[in-house]
């Protein structure tokens, strides 16, 4: 019977649920927080929740087991590698500290690449010698791979769990948790901090299920830290209510402001590319890459355009294009960082988690609706993260200014003016 | 209306004789693309083939055990790669929405045939795996018929027929067996599954039906491979 059952893990006590239960005559799944009637289906032969059928049936006839763990700590106490913060990193690191212990919740404001991850070093670290357990979510697969060197790299006395989908150390037992939003469904009442990493990257933004996952799998009191570069608006109305403590920090961790974009406008870009030529001044601007030997993002709004571009390209340069559910993927993107290739072509998968030195960036067909305020802010922000080169060269080829380009811009120049010391927009998100 | 695979909303005709019908649509057209409908083929079973008999059911009407059968197949789509996927979701997710999906289409596909006064047999699975999965994949598209069904059938072993090889399947065991005998003197029956491959299952199940003086057998599954 235990077999059949779903599991979740618990540091409350254990128990044995239902999986779907009936609130006020509507049904309601216990595992992901669904009350949407319509996506129960409803019929003879039991009732289930579809919206998290991917990660196990829960249906009528289905329990839900909580299991309970016991999580033994070593005596020692936790300890990290001396990183060096930058004064402002400082403050905010402070900043966590505090609202941690008011067990406040709090969002964290950084450009990209302002050092957001060796911020939080400071609080995890004070958590873990608590004996706390805490989980640092990402919706992103690709960040949990590259963070999880980077913690074994910097934690010492510490056992890490790296969890995603199809990770070997499922239902294993740690103190520091770094997961995919996703496998957070196997816990609940679990941890005393949890720290969301890009919060409005894509699967976690405007995601009623995972978010409600983070509900079920913290303790009630725990805080959330959330570190984003471009807050949505539901975050910036909780700061203007004082519902959550914030921190900006406005300067990348080099000091160097980030790099503003040029428009410039093409005519007809897309129908031309899928025709098989190029708009002459696209072509003309990455010739001149390779001269100068740098390397280039290109990002492009869809996978047709993206392959056509790559068969126009392939006359001149030597060029690859990366898109979602390719195989070499990974194996392309290690050639990019290793300067085997040139230029790489990628839709908006390779938008944010992705630091390659040295590197120009360009949007083709910037226009699309893929790519709004918040895409086009992380797309820039690849640029220049490396202190050696902190000056590149970013484009932004369109048919026509949107609403969104005026206002990434216009979000780019703000954080550069507080940068440079304009202290009272500090404080107006 | 939202589409029950994909969850796009459905763009409904508004013609007149939407007025009259009851099934409404359930799946977007976008998804019915990647199905590709059963056409021409074998005349018996509707494989892709040039010959008018495929290399299967030359077989079933050489072997002496099941030559006097003649079972005619009714697929309605091809098990392509669009197919796979759908099959995995609905058998190993055990998401039935998508089966019942199909009521529509099923029904709109069998119009056409004299279906009146005949008795359906769904295949039946092994007890531990209705057990694990919840429910009998071919029970629910016998009930999208609205039939009477007959289930004095049971299965006696777990080996999958997916996991065996082209000849292994062709050889009569008594994989299948009646709970209790019965008589279907001058009764037609059609046999229900989900997929059709070498269609070994459905003979060894018309068989046993044979035995007990049924009329005629056919079957009709959703997916031919």
């Amino acid at each position: 019977m235990v077999n059949n059952m779903l599991v979740e893990y618990t540091k409350s006590t254990e128990n044995i649920v239902k999986a779907v239960e009936i609130v006020k005559n509507k049904y309601y799944c216990v595992r992901c927080g669904n009350n949407d009637q319509s996506e129960f289906f409803i019929d003879d032969f039991g009732i289930y929740c579809r919206k998290c059928l991917n990660f196990g049936k829960s249906s009528t006839y289905q329990k839900i087991w909580r299991k309970e763990i016991k999580i033994i700590f070593n005596e020692s106490y936790c300890l990290k590698k001396v990183v060096n913060l930058s004064n402002i990193q400082k403050i905010a690191s402070n900043k966590c500290l505090e609202s941690f212990k008011n067990k406040r919740d709090m969002l964290l404001y950084a450009v990209c690449g302002a050092g957001k991850t060796e911020v939080v070093y400071e609080v995890i670290l004070r958590a873990l010698n608590l004996g706390n357990i805490v989980c640092f979510a990402t919706p992103r697969k690709d960040v949990v791979l590259e963070l999880v060197p980077r913690f074994k790299r910097d934690f010492f006395q510490v056992s890490i769990v790296a969890l995603y989908g199809g990770s070997p150390d499922k239902g294993k037992v740690g103190n520091l948790y770094v997961t995919t939003t996703h496998q957070l469904i196997n816990y609940y009442q679990f941890f005393d901090l949890v720290i969301i990493d890009e919060v409005d990257a894509f699967p976690y933004y405007n995601n009623k299920m995972l978010a409600g996952f983070i509900k079920k799998a913290k303790k009630e009191q725990a805080p959330i830290i959330y570190l984003t570069a471009t807050p949505p608006k539901y975050y910036t109305n909780l700061i203007r209510r004082k519902k959550i403590d914030h921190f900006i920090i406005p300067n990348r961790f080099h000091n160097h402001p980030l790099p503003i974009p040029k428009i410039v406008l093409t005519y007809s870009t897309a129908k031309k590319i899928l025709k098989g030529n190029c708009p002459k001044k696209i072509l003309l601007w990455l010739l001149k890459k390779q001269q100068l030997s740098k390397r280039v993002f290109i990002f492009v709004p869809k996978i047709e355009i993206g392959i056509a571009l790559e068969k126009i390209l392939t006359k001149y340069i030597k060029c690859r294009f990366v898109y979602a559910e390719m195989k070499e993927r990974t194996q392309i993107i290690n050639m990019f960082r290793n300067n085997k290739i040139q230029y790489i072509i990628t839709t908006t998968i390779l938008e944010r988690g992705v630091t390659v030195p040295n590197v120009d960036v360009c949007i083709i067909n910037c226009d699309d609706q893929i790519f709004d305020e918040r895409a086009i802010v992380q797309i820039v922000g690849r640029a220049g993260r490396h202190p050696k080169y902190p000056f590149s060269d970013v484009v932004l080829f369109c048919d026509y200014f949107t609403l969104e380009i005026k206002n990434a811009v216009k979000q780019i120049k703000k954080m550069n003016k507080i940068a440079k010391g304009n202290k009272n927009e500090m404080y107006n998100m | 209306m939202k589409c029950i695979i994909c969850r796009d909303n459905i763009y409904i005709r508004h013609i007149f004789s939407a007025l009259f019908t009851t099934d409404k649509q359930m799946i977007c057209d976008k998804c019915l693309e990647g199905l590709e409908k059963v056409e021409g083929g074998c005349v018996r079973c509707g494989k892709k083939t040039n010959d008018i008999i495929c290399n299967d059911c030359l077989f079933w009407e050489q072997n002496k055990d099941y030559n006097l059968l003649k079972v005619i197949n009714y697929s309605l789509y091809y098990y392509n790669e669009y197919a796979k996927t759908l099959v995995k979701k609905i058998k190993f997710n055990g998401d039935i929405a998508i089966l019942l999906a199909f009521r529509q289409q099923i029904k709109k596909f069998l119009k056409p045939f004299p279906i009146k006064d005949k008795i359906l047999v769904p295949v039946p699975l092994f007890k531990t795996s209705l057990q694990k999965r919840g429910f009998n994949q071919s029970e629910v598209i016998a009930r999208i018929i609205n039939l009477p069904i007959l289930d004095n059938i049971y299965k006696s072993n777990d080996v999958k027929q997916s996991k065996k090889k082209r000849i292994a399947r062709i050889v009569f065991d008594d994989q299948y067996r009646l709970k209790s005998k019965l008589n279907l003197h001058n009764k037609d029956i059609i046999i229900i599954d989900d997929i059709y491959t070498t269609g070994a299952t459905v003979h060894k199940i018309a068989k046993l039906l044979s035995d007990c003086n049924a009329r005629n057998i056919c079957s009709f599954t959703l997916f031919r491979s």
